[in-house]
């Protein structure tokens, strides 16, 4: 009984790690990517930078606890 | 060979290896005709979009495990989300406040590429020093968060 709770908790926490590991992975990448540039943004690299930035506006990680559904946690 | 199977040995030479990695990329020297100003500043944005990608995303994963066992942290990143006013944004007037920076340094940024005097470099570099101190705030909570006391 005790593994199968442990390979319950274990499939409950893959989700949570792997989706942590991906953006601990793209902040790595950004470090690096700042790093090697050596010269300004081509066009297409701007819009696509401003594009990303509206559309994580829109996101869910980008909305407040209240605006979710979850009473605010601000002072 | 006990040492070997620390796993607590294998966890510090992976750390290594990566900021090995990242150090000995070094910072390449620039290209001919590049404004270091405007690098500096994409350079800045590149790892401000991380950075708050990061911070935000951990957050939003479990906010419940947060709010409860990280109060300040939460509260921090409710911070970041929380939505400011902003001008030049087709289509909205405000923007949480982590995009909201963003947004305005690479503004700043266009402003002066298309004209560049003392006036425009001097709004760029206050926009770039204002996303720096907001980027660096939220490293430094990754740090304390990502680490147990």
């Amino acid at each position: 009984m005790q593994a199968v709770a442990i390979a319950k908790v274990v499939l409950a926490l893959i989700p949570l790690v792997s989706s942590g590991a991906e953006h601990l992975f793209a902040f790595v990448t950004s470090i690096r990517t700042a790093a090697l540039q050596s010269g300004t943004w081509p066009a297409d690299a701007e819009a696509a930078y401003q594009a990303r930035l509206l559309a994580k506006a829109d996101a869910p990680p980008a909305q407040s606890d209240a605006a979710i559904g979850i009473p605010s946690s601000l002072p | 060979m006990k040492t070997l199977r620390n796993p607590l040995l294998w966890i510090t030479l992976a750390a290594l290896l990566v900021c090995g990695a990242i150090v000995n990329s070094g910072c390449v020297a620039l290209q001919p005709g590049a404004d270091p100003l405007v690098v500096r500043a994409e350079q800045a944005q590149t790892v401000a979009e991380g950075t708050f990608d990061f911070i935000i995303n951990l957050d939003h994963i479990d906010r419940g495990f947060w709010r409860t066992n990280a109060p300040a942290f939460h509260g921090f990143v409710e911070q970041l989300r929380f939505k400011v006013p902003v001008a030049n944004v087709p289509g909205r007037t405000n923007l949480p406040r982590y995009l909201a920076a963003q947004w305005q340094l690479d503004r700043a940024k266009l402003d002066y590429l298309a004209a560049r005097n003392a006036a425009t470099s001097n709004a760029l570099a206050a926009a770039l020093l204002s996303l720096q101190a907001l980027s660096d705030q939220t490293t430094a909570w990754l740090t304390i968060v990502t680490n147990r006391p």
